[in-house]
């Protein structure tokens, strides 16, 4: 008993010290004081020893490499515990809520509630009943991008839409934020500001249809890297506009073969024709009253625009979509492709 | 005439047993071309591969014919404009030259390209019809030189109208787009029609108008053009008001989808087009 009020002595406290009257208190009363503060009742001397406080665990830490989880292991050094506390917080120092628990002698865990790209912070303790270890050291981690599924038919082809759609309007918001934007003639600000409505309200479209028609389906707003565009500069911010709705209308166009709803064929196709407009407008900005609106580099001989397959338009937007996209569940095959 | 009338011609019935027979083979053919077909258009099969085909008609591609003649007659229609437009002396100024000549090019090579898919299919193209581009005398010549508004004016409303036109054959052009030939079809009419669009931008543009129809707003000074933009202010996609679901405004949102027309409306008794057609 002694001892183990010796040992409390050293154990740093953030309350008041106890002084020698409260511990010879303490100690004729039969109640001990642990580590963690928690008072334990019926220990007497000629008893049998006194359980002993429980000890942390430690060495914990935190692996990030599968993807939409994260997972921790410690070393136990406890051999009286009954089960190990995990508390996450989203902060260092404070925040930590109970996030899982397992069995005694388990010394890892798997956090599969995390968003991606986000950093997280934990910390361990060993319990028994009401009592509790202090804590292992705490660990942080970030989680990764998590990959977006696309999902399959229609609905798959409607996300494909959505995620491009999304990064369209991601653009033209932050163009409108930019130095280029800021300065450019009125009748430029007028197109791109139109355009960054309309990207929205097809965005916003897209969000609503996919999520009426498959809620578990809709894919969520995606990351987008913008690191390589230079909004300051006119030639940065309407040369990739002018990627982007090429690149928009010849992915609706190569895509509306494999659509199997007429409802949802001719929104594409009421989306698509004003793309090409856009896409025309920034051209001309760009080479004004020149062919360049409707250039030979994307329509051919027969006056058929180019048109691209799902693979085709994904590998060139992910240069600019942070989030990894799985479009493995889109129809398979190129089908029939506009070539220049 | 109406051209209504003239693709009644195409409407073919039911497949009989034998018939059906001959278009599997046919769609195995098609089939066997595979990767072969997927870069080239139609037009650019060689010949003795579109020979060795069976030729039967069945009633999906009798639609599919009859909304390639439809589109055939609208493109006859701005091709013939922009080529007396181009080659009227004095009409266009040269600093806008390079974008009607642009124009004129794709008109006249989308004309080509759907005589020869519809040859290809097995189907007859329409004979180009007789155009009055004065509809009647509703309007000044647009092709003299002293007109350019008009010029300029007409060509806004037959490439407005011609995005529109197709749009509104994209169901019957789907649910025909069962085999390999009918997705080609409907994938070079999704394409035509984004490059009318990008047309339509580029001349509304130049006559000092958004590149994207606002509401229903008909082009000034030319009230026969209303029908072209009736419908054009739909907020309503897919059953859900767009208005709803941003803030973006209603303007924006109308300027934001384009909008089908039906081939009634532009090639019926009253049709657009067929303000413009002689014979």
């Amino acid at each position: 008993m002694s001892k183990i009020i010796k040992n409390l002595h050293e154990i740093p406290q953030s309350g008041k010290p106890i002084n020698n009257s409260r511990r010879k208190f303490l100690a004729y009363s039969g109640v001990t004081l642990t580590a963690s503060g928690l008072l334990l009742f019926g220990c007497k001397d000629d008893e049998d020893p006194m359980p002993t406080m429980i000890n942390a665990p430690s060495n914990l830490m935190a692996d990030n490499a599968t993807e939409g989880q994260i997972s921790l292991s410690w070393t136990d050094n406890a051999n009286d515990e009954d089960s190990f506390k995990i508390e996450r917080s989203m902060s260092m120092n404070s925040g930590f809520a109970e996030v899982g628990s397992v069995n005694a002698n388990t010394t890892t865990y798997v956090d599969e509630d995390v968003d991606a790209a986000t950093e997280y912070f934990y910390r361990v303790r060993a319990s028994r009943g009401t009592e509790y270890s202090t804590y292992s050291n705490v660990v942080s981690t970030m989680t990764g991008s998590m990959t977006v599924s696309l999902g399959s038919g229609d609905v798959g082809i409607l996300n494909y839409a959505y995620a491009l759609e999304q990064l369209e309007a991601a653009f033209y918001t932050q163009v409108m934020d930019g130095g280029y934007f800021a300065g450019a003639p009125d009748n430029e600000k007028q197109i791109l500001s139109d355009i960054q409505k309309h990207e929205v309200a097809h965005r916003e479209f897209f969000k609503a249809a996919i999520t009426a028609a498959a809620p578990d389906d809709v894919i969520p707003a995606l990351s987008v890297n913008f690191a390589d565009i230079d909004f300051d500069s006119r030639d940065s911010v309407l040369g990739t506009a002018k990627v982007f709705e090429d690149l928009g209308v010849s992915a609706y166009n190569g895509a509306g073969q494999f659509i199997q709803n007429g409802d949802y064929l001719l929104i594409a196709g009421k989306i698509v024709s004003v793309e090409a407009r856009h896409a025309a407008a920034i051209r001309d900005l760009l080479n004004p009253k020149s062919a360049d609106f409707a250039g030979d580099d994307i329509i051919n001989a027969n006056g058929l625009e180019i048109t691209r397959s799902f693979s085709d338009v994904l590998t060139a937007a992910s240069n600019f979509i942070a989030t990894p996209i799985d479009a493995s569940g889109l129809p398979s095959g190129s089908g029939f492709q506009v070539a220049v | 005439m109406s051209i209504i009338k003239l693709l009644d011609l195409f409407n073919i019935g039911e497949m009989s047993k034998e018939e059906s027979d001959v278009f599997s083979s046919r769609r195995e053919a098609f089939r066997k071309m595979g990767d072969f077909s997927k870069k080239l258009s139609l037009a650019a099969l060689p010949a003795v591969v579109l020979n060795s085909l069976p030729k039967v008609a069945f009633a999906q591609e009798a639609d599919v014919l009859g909304v390639l003649n439809y589109a055939l007659t609208l493109e006859y229609l701005e091709a013939s404009y922009y080529k007396m437009g181009v080659e009227a002396s004095g009409l266009i100024p040269a600093e806008d030259l390079p974008v009607f000549q642009q124009i004129s090019k794709h008109e006249t090579a989308h004309v080509a390209f759907l005589q020869e898919t519809i040859s290809a299919l097995g189907g007859t193209p329409v004979a180009e019809p007789t155009f009055d581009f004065t509809a009647g005398g509703a309007f000044p010549d647009p092709h003299d030189p002293a007109n350019y508004a008009t010029f300029m004016a007409l060509a806004q409303a037959f490439e407005d109208t011609g995005v529109r036109a197709y749009k509104g054959q994209a169901g019957a052009l789907m649910a025909a787009a069962e085999n390999e030939m009918m997705n080609t079809a409907l994938t070079a009419a999704l394409s035509i029609h984004g490059v009318e669009a990008r047309h339509a931008s580029q001349v509304r543009r130049m006559r000092g108008e958004k590149g994207w129809i606002v509401n229903a707003q008909a082009i000034e000074g030319v009230e026969a053009t209303q029908s072209i933009y009736a419908g054009e202010d739909n907020v309503t996609q897919g059953g859900v008001d767009v208005t709803t679901l941003t803030d973006v405004g209603m303007e924006a949102v109308t300027e934001a989808y384009d909008e089908p027309l039906t081939m009634e409306q532009v090639a019926g008794e009253n049709g657009i087009a067929t303000l413009f057609i002689v014979s």
